[in-house]
């Protein structure tokens, strides 16, 4: 199993929930079903089954009908984590021009016709990484993706993502929406995993369904990401802003300014809306995922492919674990001491849950709709919600039982 | 069982996603010790202090560091200086056609030569009113002019009282991939900063124009300020809650709508002029319109942004590009690697985001304002000149 690596304490979050909508109470905030794995201790996989898929909410996304249980099949990973560190397939990859032998090993161009292949190799990987970078919208979070199989698995920020089994927006480089839904994440990494899912077979007039004709899309070529060095030439792409309909994705060229186990820094100057969005090396590999800037604009760190690749197995089977870096979710309430159950003994000052109205001495007897049986439980519960949603508690009082809201903080 | 603590911190929403300790700024001790007198200048004018009287700084912070301030950065970075010196054989002379704008001496913008005689263009929103000068390419200051301005392009075109100067050469395709390199030249050979074609010309939507204020009419029927937006033009200028706005642009304003429609009649970038009674006592105060989408970003956008031009919005054609540069770099020559200027920089609109005018665009605009502003010259004192302002048409040009 992963072992959590230590969290990186620097950085925002690149979603446009990220920037917007956390300080916006939003009314279509997730909401919550009972089918969610994750916890930060959880190590057993998950299973896929229909049910969770059919159980999840379809309420977040308007006008989008029930997900019908025959859109399970796609769910199950048509690779594996080999196969995501090797396969030389994908749309992306561009031969080396041999003149960039060492610019590609992070040597930097000394001369105008330097500039001149470089730029060609630019050019060409650019216009090819539009072709397989989308926008994503789930729930209130916007953000952009990158889509690596022919069958529709997208990489995206953990953030982006927000948890497992949500249906999610697709945007694709051509403005036509098509249906996703949110699989696995390493929030210790901030990765994330959407699935494309084919469109909706269409109704006829006898209400005949008719199978969807099969769909194969454009994707990246992958590369690894423990050769990078400092230096090394990236292009970068995504939605900065979010979704707009006269703008393709956004090009931006750079270097690697550091590498780490778990992060990649650049000076391809990102923003809100474009987390998720790809990284790519001069010959047209994905080497990254976009995931939070510093205040300076030399300050942009992307989640490494191969961290993908280690947590590949896990992700595709919907498997949520960790918290994000410096972002670990809390409310505020501590347990009574020598009782398992979820017995609030205290209430954090100006914490969320006071805000909600938890008292000392409530039972916690359901969070975002799991049953609530001991605190160890409670605490589970809450790791696995993400900081700024909106979160329904029932809690029982003197014999009585009600339901509070209570907005998940962060804990520094 | 131990208890079991899930803790809380009182932080509000809105500071949560931020609330992570900065690691040291790598790269701002190196700066300090390498600016060069140029540098100083270009920093010291990143304060805008131009504009009114601060009661209180822009909360905007210097960060989206270019090349002139940070000459030096890391060894690994895209702007390390030996891949800037690859450029200068792509910039050729064209640095010779660059100039800095000056005003009150600091820099405000940067200019590209367009004619021999001593004409430049440049942004026109970031000019001052008055005492401008200019650096040229031997390191002279010269005095220049407003000659004309066409507003919809946020263009003016300068009189230099310099001749002989060496006129931009413009590309004759400015049609470049994307992720194709362009070089923002300066008045020497190493350019100001480097940055590739991130999406090709398009049209930018006009944000509306604000001050930065709300306001009512009270009993009296004066005009009230309600409210006054941080990091506005308005508070920048000094304007308070409280205070009673008496007219604007010279003329009385007697209702809300009159002064809504006065404001909506301008442009983000230009100055109004308000005369506003504080406690019975009258005063001017000369504030800057903003793009209303600027003015409602919150301390941590703004703080991530960097600076923004305050006209970044509203332009029919421009190109955009990934170099970093600051607002007071903006009206310089945009080089390709073919050595020719494919457009000049009109706006820093983000962290991510400049965008340039293309030549296509600027090449007959620019002969329509030389014809015209050398026809108005000629027909006045040539120590005087005249200045033509034209508006958003060029055939509204009045001698």
């Amino acid at each position: 199993m992963l072992k959590p690596k230590p969290p990186i304490t620097r950085g925002r979050w690149l979603s446009i929930v990220g920037l917007f909508a956390f300080s916006i109470p939003s009314s279509i905030a997730p909401i919550s079903h009972a089918q969610e794995t994750v916890s930060q201790e959880q190590l057993l996989p998950q299973v896929v089954t229909p049910e969770r898929i059919t159980g999840s909410n379809s309420k977040v996304i308007p006008s989008s009908g029930e997900m019908k249980s025959s859109t399970v099949s796609v769910l199950k990973p048509s690779f594996s984590k080999r196969d995501l560190g090797v396969k030389a397939s994908g749309f992306t990859e561009v031969p080396l021009d041999r003149r960039l032998d060492v610019i590609f090993q992070g040597g930097e161009p000394k001369s105008a016709q330097d500039l001149i292949a470089l730029q060609q190799q630019q050019s060409a990987i650019a216009e090819k990484i539009q072709a397989v970078t989308v926008h994503i919208e789930q729930g209130s979070a916007q953000g952009s993706g990158v889509i690596i199989t022919a069958d529709g698995y997208i990489l995206t920020a953990a953030h982006v993502a927000g948890k497992p089994n949500r249906d999610a927006w697709i945007r694709l480089p051509n403005g036509e929406r098509v249906r996703g839904k949110t699989m696995g994440m390493n929030r210790f990494m901030d990765a994330g995993l959407v699935k494309i899912l084919d469109p909706q077979p269409k109704k006829t007039s006898s209400d005949v369904v008719q199978q969807a004709s099969a769909r194969t899309w454009p994707h990246a070529s992958l590369g690894t990401s423990s050769h990078l060095r400092p230096g090394h030439w990236v292009v970068a792409t995504g939605h900065p802003g979010g979704w707009q309909k006269e703008r393709p994705s956004v090009i931006r060229v750079g270097r690697i300014l550091e590498t780490m186990q778990s992060t990649l820094v650049t000076d391809c100057a990102l923003i809100g809306g474009d987390s998720g969005g790809p990284l790519f090396d001069l010959q047209g590999k994905l080497v990254g995922i976009h995931s939070r800037i510093g205040t300076e604009v030399q300050d942009n760190m992307h989640v490494p492919i191969d961290v993908f690749a280690d947590s590949w197995d896990r992700m595709a089977k919907n498997e949520a674990w960790g918290t994000l870096p410096g972002y670990k979710p809390m409310i505020g309430v501590q347990g009574l001491q020598g009782d398992t159950r979820a017995i609030v003994s205290e209430v954090v000052q100006d914490s969320p849950a006071q805000e909600a109205g938890v008292r000392p001495g409530d039972l916690i007897r359901k969070f975002d709709g799991v049953p609530i049986r001991t605190f160890e439980e409670l605490k589970s519960a809450v790791d696995a919600s993400l900081p700024g949603d909106r979160v329904r508690v029932e809690i029982e009082r003197e014999g009585r039982v009600s339901e509070l809201k209570v907005v998940i903080g962060v804990q520094d | 069982m131990k208890s079991i603590r899930t803790l809380a911190y009182g932080v509000t929403f809105g500071a949560i996603c931020f609330s992570y300790s900065m690691e040291s700024k790598p790269f701002e001790s190196e700066m300090r010790r390498t600016l060069s007198l140029d540098t100083a200048e270009t920093f010291a004018s990143d304060d805008r202090s131009d504009i009114g009287t601060l009661i209180q700084q822009p909360p905007r912070p210097s960060s989206n560091r270019n090349a002139s301030e940070n000459p030096n950065p890391a060894s690994h970075a895209r702007l390390h200086y030996p891949v800037l010196q690859a450029f200068r054989e792509v910039i050729g002379k064209s640095w010779m056609s660059t100039i800095r704008i000056l005003g009150d001496g600091r820099q405000v913008a940067m200019g590209t030569i367009v004619d021999p005689e001593g004409w430049a263009i440049t942004k026109a929103s970031e000019l001052p009113e008055s005492d401008m000068e200019c650096r040229i390419y031997d390191g002279t200051k010269v005095s220049c002019k407003v000659m004309a301005i066409r507003s919809d392009l946020d263009l003016a075109l300068l009189r230099i009282e310099r001749r002989g100067m060496r006129g931009i050469e413009w590309a004759e395709d400015d049609q470049l991939p994307l992720g194709a390199w362009i070089a923002s030249a300066d008045f020497k050979e190493t350019p100001l900063a480097i940055g590739v074609v991130s999406v090709g010309p398009r049209s930018i939507r006009q944000e509306k124009a604000v001050l930065g204020i709300s306001f009512d009419a009270n009993a009296n029927q004066e005009i009230v300020v309600k409210m006054v937006l941080d990091g506005s033009g308005a508070q920048r200028a000094g304007v308070r809650v409280d205070d009673i706005i008496l007219s604007v642009n010279g003329t009385k304003v007697t209702s809300r709508q009159a002064l809504l429609d006065k404001i909506g009649s301008m442009r983000a970038g230009q100055d109004i002029q308000l005369e506003i009674r504080r406690q019975d006592r009258v005063k001017t105060i000369k504030a800057e319109l903003m793009d209303l989408n600027n003015a409602l970003l919150d301390p941590t956008e703004m703080e991530v942004n960097g600076k923004i031009s305050a006209r970044s919005t509203g332009f029919n054609q421009v190109f955009q590009h990934d170099t970093v540069l600051s607002p007071n770099q903006c009206g310089g020559p945009l080089i390709d690697l073919q050595g020719k200027a494919v457009g000049i920089n009109i706006a820093r609109a983000g962290r991510v985001s400049s965008y340039a005018l293309p030549a296509s665009v600027l090449r007959p605009v620019v002969q329509e304002m030389l014809s015209s502003a050398k026809g108005a010259s000629l027909a006045t004192t040539p120590a005087e000149g005249a200045s033509v302002r034209l508006q958003d048409s060029p055939t509204s040009l009045v001698k």
